[in-house]
């Protein structure tokens, strides 16, 4: 009992991860809702897109890393990358729905509705309800090395879909708008004011960093929870063993 | 009901959206935690 305990204490430099996390988080909060100026023809809702464009950034990278985790899974058999492609996926779920919410709360007021079925919104729908599919095969495969393969197998669809979606403001006819900020061969092409790039950027970092901290802390309860599940396992494996 | 709203209205709702997902999902990791705890 008291060994679980002490290695649920978190290591101080997770701890001191978050702190800097929250601190640097509250500077985003204040440079997007005090410093930004407003925009010409947003006006002081430009300060929505900070949290949305983050948000939705962070989810991208959380689907890629969920896919790579389960393929080294599927590659290698090791438990870690599944608990590790778990923590990706929990994430990528989060800031999905934060995506979808944001972007909600943020098309009523400048385009005059909450959601359309357009490309973008749809596939951008598709990407959350395949993460919840993640989770639901998940819970419906008891056996653990098959659980992970199918998820794995999962996250790689997940994974497909992701293209389209970056693309779908430039390939479809949609009411998302084009991105405003495109990293080309050429270097970093703004088509925004510099100060609202560099202010976005920052509130990427920011998102980067919680999303960090978020899998780094899920990865860390996963291996304590497979330790457990492997200690309670294996006194089972030998009485069966002395039964046959 | 919205149609009321102003631009602040909006920015407050989409920026307590992110904090109410950051805390729910550290409410969330805090108790599984708290299971494994009771667990072992």
């Amino acid at each position: 009992m008291n060994d679980v305990r002490q290695s649920l204490r978190r290591p101080g430099w997770l701890n001191a991860l978050g702190l800097v996390t929250l601190a640097l988080f509250a500077l985003g909060a204040y440079l997007a809702l005090v410093r930004s100026p407003p925009d010409v023809n947003q006006g002081d809702l430009i300060r929505i897109m900070y949290a949305h464009v983050s948000a939705a950034w962070v989810c991208f990278l959380a689907v890629i890393l969920a896919a790579i985790f389960g393929m080294l899974y599927l590659w290698r058999g090791r438990s870690i990358d599944d608990v590790r492609a778990v923590a990706h996926a929990e994430s990528a779920l989060l800031f999905a729905g934060l995506t979808i919410i944001g972007g909600m709360t943020y098309s009523r007021p400048t385009l005059n509705t909450f959601w359309t079925w357009d490309a973008k919104l749809t596939l951008t729908a598709l990407l959350f309800a395949l993460l919840v599919g993640y989770f639901v095969v998940r819970g419906l495969v008891d056996d653990s090395e098959r659980r992970g393969r199918v998820s794995a197998v999962v996250s790689i669809i997940v994974l497909a879909s992701l293209p389209f979606n970056w693309m779908a403001a430039e390939w479809f006819r949609t009411l998302h708008p084009a991105k405003s900020f495109d990293v080309s061969a050429a270097g970093v092409t703004d088509m925004a004011e510099p100060i609202f790039r560099w202010i976005l950027l920052f509130n990427v970092l920011v998102a980067g960093l919680v999303y960090t901290w978020f899998v780094l802390e899920r990865t860390r309860l996963g291996r304590l929870e497979a330790n457990i599940v492997e200690r309670r396992e294996a006194p089972r494996g030998r009485r069966e063993a002395v039964d046959v | 009901m919205f149609d009321n709203w102003g631009p602040w209205a909006w920015v407050a709702t989409a920026w307590l959206e992110l904090l109410l997902a950051y805390g729910g999902y550290l409410l969330y990791l805090r108790s599984r935690a708290k299971r494994l705890e009771d667990e072992g």
